[in-house]
């Protein structure tokens, strides 16, 4: 029997669609996790995520740091030693070839019939995970938000996202405050005091260039006049990133810092300040009888909604100082309304596509002031429960699979048997959960 | 300030956001030394030096040592005799510095003697010192010092302890028994030289 040579397109589909492609990206996503894992020891794991997970080629690995994490320098010490890269895909390459792989052999190619209907439901179901995993990564917001007892906020700071804000203080108290906003990703590769880059505004009078950003940094006092790079008596000193015990900082932990020269637009005037992201005020830049405010801080979120932390409450374990849970009632304000809330450990309040949990609590005691407060962790994520409902249908998909592979071995009606089964297994999950939440 | 070549590169400001009124007000024109939290940090006490809460005066033929001592407690360290083979040194411990007994006895194994009995050390002779009794220590032996890898032979060690709950303050003299024998009268007009150095009243 002769066969058809496959035209340019099917042989395409067929490399798509193919198990050594599905092989080739599960062996290098465990790869991929592995080394980052490893990594994440000395660089932290926002990088880590970042270089290994969220990027679409890898430019590079820390063969050094990988080697330290396990621990093989204790036999041998090869130094800081860098693989470069170039075309090695990333995370995010892996995964959308993954997708596609799924979508074309375990959605369209794959053999249908009654045999492998639960095989077709669970690949959906994973097909799902993934494009949750890729809603998650471009729309879903982190971030913080502290309150102390009797006050309100209607904004929430991002773990991870750094932004300077230029703001011209309004003559007008009460009138209307804006910002202007420039992402981090926009300066950060200007590391050298050397170079600068220019951002301008017709809303301002000057251009604002930065330059010499630090991911780590505190400024310094010039004690002795001798920086050249001093700016008001103070220099940006680089810090380390690893912490005393060798291990990577929490990227919240980092306060990056760098120089800030608004050169007016009229005339060749500058003035030049440190932007530092733990800075107690912003810098201040006087033009006639206007100031603009400029900042280095985290990223602001608005909520649909502001917050009233009405109380809070630490309850600890009996005889000890060991806290139990942290409880804060709130007041959610919407408009004109009022609406009180309780939020805990482990026991989020959702709202409008927000979820608000408890993470921190403070009694004041440290601080000084005596008055109590809590943090809350705000997640705003389109794709939050989708995962769940993913890994639902996955089981049910792979339930339905095996049980009707168990009916035909044992010759009864594989879907009366199936299903009958299935739905015996929902109704007693159904009622563990109702019982449980 | 500042050097900046000029810029190469510019970008428009495209972003904005509106401000919230729960957010806390600005203030404008905050110093640098305010902003990075400066102006909190308070310059520690300084600390007086012993040079500048004690006098003395160094006995005739004695010197300081040029060499720091290895273990840093030395507050004071004289060298006496031809060979500089004589030491004679102040340190001072916080506290009770373990008690009378436990570094009268440490002497003595320095100098290769048995301890002392409780009774032994109550009955050791008092020298006044600081307006108050110190304990005076004399053993002959072979003395090996901290650190110290052979006894020298034949050495005679003086000690004054004066033991307090604030601090414990030790006078030492250690060297060959002969120059010891010929410096102890110096050693007592070194420590009856110790004085608190009393600021002078304007």
């Amino acid at each position: 029997m002769s066969s058809q040579p496959q035209s340019i397109p099917a042989k395409i589909f067929a490399f798509f669609a193919s198990f050594g492609l599905a092989t080739s990206v599960l062996v290098m996503l465990l790869v991929l996790t592995f080394l980052g894992t490893l990594e994440q020891a000395e660089h932290g794991l926002v990088a880590s995520q970042a270089r290994y997970f969220e990027s679409a080629f890898i430019n590079r690995i820390d063969v050094g740091a990988c080697w330290r994490a396990l621990a093989f320098n204790a036999y041998w010490d090869i130094g800081n030693v860098t693989l470069p890269l170039y075309i090695v895909p990333g995370g995010y390459t892996l995964m959308a070839l993954l997708f596609v792989n799924l979508l074309c052999g375990g959605i369209v190619r794959i053999r249908k019939s009654p045999k492998t209907i639960g095989v077709i439901i669970s690949h959906f179901a994973i097909l799902f995970m993934i494009a949750a995993g890729a809603v998650t990564h471009h729309f879903a917001k982190e971030g913080n938000m502290s309150l102390h007892e009797g006050q309100t906020n209607d904004e929430f700071l991002s773990f991870h996202d750094r932004v300077i804000e230029i703001e011209k203080l309004p003559a007008d108290a009460s009138a209307k405050r804006t910002a202007l906003v420039i992402d981090e990703a926009k300066f950060r590769d200007v590391t050298t005091a050397g170079d600068g880059r220019t951002f301008t505004s017709d809303s301002l009078p000057f251009d604002l260039i930065i330059t010499g950003w630090k991911k780590n940094a505190q400024p310094k006092r010039d004690a002795d006049h001798s920086r050249g790079d001093a700016v008001d008596g103070y220099f940006i000193q680089e810090m380390p990133m690893l912490d005393k015990a060798g291990a990577a900082m929490a990227d919240e932990q980092l306060a990056s810092a760098c120089v800030a020269i608004a050169k007016m637009k009229k005339g060749d005037d500058k003035q030049t300040g440190i932007l530092w992201e733990f800075a107690a005020a912003p810098w201040t830049v006087t033009v006639g009888a206007d100031k603009y405010l400029i900042s280095l801080v985290h990223r602001s979120h608005k909520l649909p909604f502001a917050v009233r932390l009405d109380q809070t409450e630490e309850e600890k374990h009996p005889g000890t100082e060991r806290a139990r849970r942290f409880t804060s009632k709130v007041t959610k304000l919407t408009g004109g309304h009022e609406e009180k809330r309780v939020i805990t450990m482990n026991e989020p309040v959702r709202s409008e596509g927000y979820a608000v949990f408890q993470s921190t609590f403070s009694s004041g005691e440290q601080e000084g002031t005596g008055v109590k407060s809590s943090g809350f962790m705000i997640v705003e994520n389109p794709a939050d429960h989708w995962p769940l409902i993913s890994c639902i249908i996955v089981a049910e998909g792979l339930l339905l699979h095996f049980l009707m592979m168990l009916a035909r071995f044992i010759k009864v009606n594989p879907w009366i048997f199936a299903f009958s089964l299935i739905a015996a297994f929902n109704a007693a999950f159904a009622l563990a959960m109702w019982k449980l939440l | 300030m500042t050097s900046c070549k000029p810029p190469q590169e510019r970008e428009a400001i495209t972003e904005t956001r509106e401000i919230s009124t729960h957010a806390a007000k600005p203030h404008a024109d905050i110093p640098s030394v305010t902003r990075f939290y400066d102006d909190a940090k308070e310059e520690p006490a300084k600390r007086p030096s012993f040079r500048e809460l004690l006098t003395w005066t160094v006995p005739a033929g004695w010197k300081e040592s040029t060499t720091p001592d290895p273990m840093g407690m030395r507050l004071l360290d004289l060298r006496f005799g031809p060979k500089e083979e004589g030491e004679c040194y102040i340190s001072l411990m916080p506290g009770p510095a373990g008690g009378l007994e436990a570094n009268v006895n440490r002497w003595r194994t320095q100098m290769g003697q048995t301890p002392y009995t409780a009774e032994e050390i109550a009955a050791l002779p008092k020298k006044p010192f600081f307006n108050r009794d110190a304990t005076f220590v004399a053993f002959d032996g072979d003395f090996k010092g901290f650190g110290a890898e052979a006894a020298k032979t034949g050495y005679r060690m003086l000690g004054l302890i004066h033991s307090a709950d604030q601090a414990t303050i030790f006078v030492k003299l250690t060297g060959p028994k002969a120059l010891v024998d010929e410096n102890a009268a110096a050693f007592d007009a070194f420590c009856q030289s110790i004085k608190p150095n009393v600021p002078k009243q304007e």
